[in-house]
Order: structure tokens, then C-alpha cells, then sequence
């Protein structure tokens, strides 16, 4: 039974696009058919976070205008073979999409692949509309900042009224330090406010930069923290029952350096 | 094989630098990746100024833009019918 | 502030306008017209309001019925025996502290039904009736609840919430947690401080001697 999925947010820069990627390998690794679809066209970056943007050929809105069949345009990942791209125009813009096409392409995709990721553009207009018409779960990820608690508070409403009611939540950028010290809205602030099951806490963590850099998602690397919380993400949509890291609290020398002002 | 000797003796790229080179060929390919009405433009001040020197068949003409994984040519196929004698070189 | 010459009131057969029996004419036109411009989206287009009209002439009459019928409000003049018997006031000064449910109960004699939601109102919605609302739910940051009435939430209230939003100064605002960005009764306003707390016990706001105050009550 294959599953789409709509990964979105409301406000920009949360880590939609990271999210999507890093899940998609994530299933990707444990042998599962995965079709990625980036929905941001004009501004497109799927590609760039797998380290897939040489191997563009043809595109989404090839695609939906009829121009090429969808498997001439999906790009598969260098290293998992049974994960592949099907990657946004650059040049059009979110007009270029409407709801219906999105949704005959997931009709057709559904046949051969377990799962189809859409990774979806910010904010509430018709880009979004386009990118969750064909979804049977969707994903909201956040931050623990007020902007963006509200922002998906937005979309969850959006997306009830649009008939999506299932919707799971994934908090990222998580700085473990500043919850402690109650500088940073905690789990439970947001999951009163947000009221939704909640599937992943990704802690903040650089080697999401140097991932980035290179084009290979941190859920590849062992050592990561992030990495290691969406190879949890992806575990809990397979169904395994995996409880929440306890984020490693201040050791004695960051303490000793904040006392002193550091 | 070099560049493994390179990560054995703890020199491996800087990832900024990997991510400006996937930068730059990346912008490269979005910025030849022109719409069609500048295409047009294009087109047009080509006609325009090559016409300034000899006289061109404008059906025939084909202009566009070749890319490979990381370079991009802009290819002009003009056929051309007459020179002019007296190019007059409108500056 | 709002102690006018015009009030709103809800009734079972729709929304009356209340006149001070003394008042000047042209000061009940002054101040019907300033509400109608306020922007409170109240008045939507088609809205049927009665005057209870014995205390016009026909002039008077026809001038309220064009100004409303400019902002797209229907006036319907009726003479006082028709018109539906409105609620006493409360006195503001002696309320005792009444039970939060009960209270709600009496208004509903006099006020049409109560709009009740059953779900967590979220950023960016709005719920506006002209009676009273029961939110069972919470009402998110960015969310708006505008009633004529009273606004019982089962929940945290963290959005903005406007009870008596026809003038009715003995509406209030009951939540389990009230924590909202701004609460309005009437013509008054309140904002909430900015570092709150999540209350241990449910609260009314309510206003009394001209203020919002709010009080801890139980459910």
C-alpha cells in the first residue's frame, strides 16, 4: 500500500526540504521504493541536498504539461538505488502546477513505489493548495520559536479544512541548552498548542551544514545526532515504536563557562 | 586514488569549498536557464545587429542554448544571403 | 467610555437596537454611524436589525433606515410591544461571584442559540456570533472569537476574544487557562502582560466599576 506524504510548514527555513530529503534516504536505506518530488519550482533545492543537481534533465512541469513520460524525468540518487528525484522547474514559477495534475501524477506513481514524498514550498497559497491535494498523511515540521509554533498552527487549520486530518508534527532545530535553561519553547508548550502527534525532535546540529555542503543528508552519518533523530523519524513511520532521545544536558565545563560569563 | 591519499594524511576538502563549486556550476545552469520571452529579446538584437552587415534568413535562423554537466554554449545557426556592400557600421 | 445613547442588543428574533428614550437625535445618529464605520466586521451585508421605533417620527425612522441600508443592514422598525423583552442589566457593582456554567445558562433565556465549537480554533480562524460561544477546545495565537454575548473556553485561551462586542457590559470571558494576547468586553481593553504564566485554575474576566478585572473562579 503505497503512502504520499506532504511534508510543509507554513514558515520558511524550518527544515522542509532537509526533512524530506533525509527521510527519503532514510527509507531509501531500509530497502524501500521511494519518489521525492520537490513542489518549490522557481526555486528549487531538493536537487541541491542530494547532491543530485548535474543529473536534472527533464522536470516536474515537463512532466505535468505531457511533454515526457514521469520516468524520463525522475533522477535516481547516486548511492540508493530505489530512491529518486523527481525535481522542480527553475525557471517557472507555482502557477506553472495546478492540484489536479499533482494528483493524477500520484495516481499514477502510487502503482510503483511505496513511497511519495512531496516536499512542499512555504507559505499558504497556491503552491501549498497543489502540493498537499494528493496527500493521505501529511507532516508539519517546525521550530520551538513563536513564529514558526504559529505559522504551523496555520497550516494545521489549512490543512483540516482542505479535508487532511492526518497530520503529524516533527520539531527541528531543537537546542537541548537553551530548553534547559528556558530560553527555548519546549516540547510541552508546543504540543498543548499544536495538539497533533508529535514524530520527531532533530536537534540543531552543524553537521546539517557540512551535509548540506557536500550533498550527502546527515541521516547518513553515524555520529550525528540529528541524523540519528530522523533514523528515528523514519523508524516511527515504519511503524516501530521508538521513544524520544534525551538530548545530552549541559556537561560541567559549559556550565563552568557560563557561570563565568563565557 | 588521490584524493584518498589526500583523506588518509587529513587533508580532505573543506565541505565550503565543495559547496562553492556545486554553487557556481549550479548558478551557471539556473541563470542560462532563460525564459522564453528574453530568448525572443535575444533573438531579436540579433537579427537586428548582424542585419547592419549582411542580410539574413530570418525563418531559417536558430538560436539557443547547449549545456552540458558543466559548461553552456550559446549556439547561433545564421544562414546567410547577402553580404552588404555598404556595410554602414551604425554605432 | 461606552455608556451611549445606542446599544445592541441579541434577542431571540435577531438583533435590536436599544435607544435612550431622553437621548438627542442627531447623538444616536452620530454614534449608530461611528459603529457601523468601526470595521468590526459585525454587520455583515443582510443583517436584520429592529428598532424598537415608538420614541421617532417618521423622519428619524427614515434617516436610520438609509444609513444602515448604506453599510448593507436591513432596519426593520417595530413598536415597543412587539419587540421581544430584553435581559435586566446586571448590576455591575453587586455581582456575587456566580457560577461560571449557571451564568452562561441565563443568558441563553434571553439570547438566541449558543454557537458551540467542538474543536481547538486555530491561528487565522475566526468564530464570531451574535450570542454567546462555547469554545471545547483551545483557541490558538492568531485565532479571534467576536461574541454579543458571553465566551466559555474549555481550554487555554491564548488568542484574542471579544465578549459584548455589541456594548453588552456584563458579558464575560471564562477559560480554564486564560492566557489571551488581548481580551475585549464591550468597548474596554485589556491586554495580557507579557510574560504569562499558565494559570493554575480557570478565570472570568468580567468588567466591574468601568475595568476588566479578572478573577479565579471554579468550574
Amino acid at each position: 500500500m503505497s503512502e504520499v506524504i506532504v511534508i510543509t510548514s507554513g514558515k520558511g527555513g524550518v527544515g522542509k526540504t532537509t526533512t524530506t530529503a533525509n527521510l527519503g534516504v532514510g527509507l531509501a536505506m531500509r530497502g524501500k521504493s521511494v519518489v521525492l518530488i520537490d513542489t518549490d519550482t522557481g526555486l528549487r533545492n531538493l536537487d541541491l541536498l542530494l547532491g543530485l543537481e548535474n543529473r536534472i534533465m527533464y522536470d516536474l512541469i515537463d512532466v505535468t504539461e505531457g511533454r515526457v513520460p514521469y520516468k524520463k524525468a525522475l533522477v535516481r540518487h547516486k548511492k540508493y538505488e530505489s530512491l529518486f528525484l523527481l525535481p522542480t522547474s527553475q525557471v517557472k514559477d507555482k502557477m506553472a502546477v495546478n492540484p489536479a495534475q499533482v494528483v493524477a501524477l500520484c495516481d499514477e506513481l502510487r502503482k510503483e513505489y511505496d513511497y511519495i514524498i512531496i516536499d512542499c514550498p512555504a507559505g499558504i497559497e497556491q503552491g501549498f493548495k497543489t502540493a498537499i491535494a494528493a496527500a493521505d498523511c501529511a507532516i508539519v515540521v517546525t521550530m520551538p520559536e513563536i513564529s514558526a509554533v504559529r505559522d504551523a498552527d496555520k497550516i494545521i487549520g489549512e490543512l483540516g479544512r482542505a479535508d487532511k486530518d492526518n497530520i503529524k508534527l516533527v520539531v527541528n532545530r531543537i537546542r537541548p541548552q537553551m530548553v534547559q535553561s528556558g530560553d527555548m519553547l519546549d516540547m510541552d508548550d508546543i504540543n498543548d498548542i499544536l495538539s497533533i502527534q508529535c514524530i520527531g525532535q532533530v536537534p540543531d546540529d552543524e553537521m546539517v551544514v557540512t551535509a548540506t555542503n557536500k550533498g550527502e543528508p546527515v541521516i547518513t552519518v553515524e555520529s550525528s545526532l540529528a541524523g540519528k533523530a530522523y533514523r528515528n523519524v523514519v523508524g516511527r513511520i515504519c511503524g516501530e515504536d521508538i521513544p524520544f532521545m534525551d538530548f545530552p544536558k549541559e556537561g560541567f565545563f559549559t556550565k563552568l563557562k557560563r557561570a563565568f560569563g563565557l | 586514488m588521490l584524493e584518498a591519499l589526500m583523506k588518509i594524511f587529513g587533508k580532505s576538502e573543506k565541505t565550503k569549498d565543495i559547496a562553492r563549486k556545486r554553487l557556481q556550476v549550479v548558478l551557471i545552469h539556473d541563470r542560462a536557464n532563460i525564459s522564453p520571452e528574453v530568448m525572443e529579446h535575444l533573438r531579436d538584437d540579433i537579427i537586428k545587429v548582424i542585419s547592419n552587415y549582411m542580410e539574413i534568413n530570418q525563418q531559417d535562423m536558430e538560436i539557443s542554448l547547449a549545456n552540458d554537466s558543466d559548461s553552456v554554449a550559446l549556439v547561433a545557426n545564421i544562414p546567410v544571403q547577402k553580404m552588404k556592400h555598404d556595410a554602414s557600421i551604425h554605432r | 467610555m461606552n455608556e451611549g445613547v445606542v446599544k445592541f442588543k441579541g434577542s431571540r428574533s435577531g438583533l435590536q437596537l436599544v435607544l435612550e428614550e431622553a437621548a438627542d437625535f442627531s447623538a444616536i445618529e452620530d454614534e449608530i454611524r461611528e459603529k457601523l464605520e468601526s470595521g468590526s466586521n459585525f454587520f455583515c451585508k443582510g443583517t436584520l436589525i429592529q428598532v424598537v421605533s415608538s420614541s421617532l417620527s417618521e423622519d428619524e425612522k427614515k434617516k436610520l433606515s438609509n444609513l444602515f441600508h448604506t453599510h448593507g443592514v436591513v432596519m426593520r422598525a417595530v413598536a415597543a410591544e412587539e419587540a421581544e423583552p430584553l435581559p435586566a442589566e446586571e448590576p455591575a457593582a453587586a455581582e456575587p461571584p456566580v457560577e461560571a456554567d449557571s451564568a452562561v445558562r441565563d443568558k441563553d433565556q434571553s439570547v438566541q442559540e449558543m454557537t458551540v465549537v467542538n474543536r481547538t480554533v486555530r491561528g487565522g480562524e475566526e468564530i464570531s456570533s451574535k450570542s454567546s460561544i462555547l469554545i471545547c477546545g483551545n483557541v490558538n495565537p492568531g485565532a479571534q472569537i467576536i461574541a454579543g454575548g458571553s465566551i466559555d473556553i474549555r481550554g487555554t485561551c491564548r488568542g484574542i476574544v471579544h465578549a459584548g462586542a455589541y456594548g453588552d457590559t456584563s458579558a464575560f470571558v471564562i477559560a480554564d487557562h486564560l492566557m489571551p494576547v488581548q481580551i475585549r468586553i464591550a468597548g474596554l481593553i485589556a491586554r495580557s502582560p507579557d510574560h504569562v504564566e499558565k494559570s493554575a485554575r480557570a478565570e472570568r474576566a468580567s468588567i466591574k466599576n468601568g475595568q476588566i478585572i479578572i478573577e479565579p473562579i471554579e468550574r
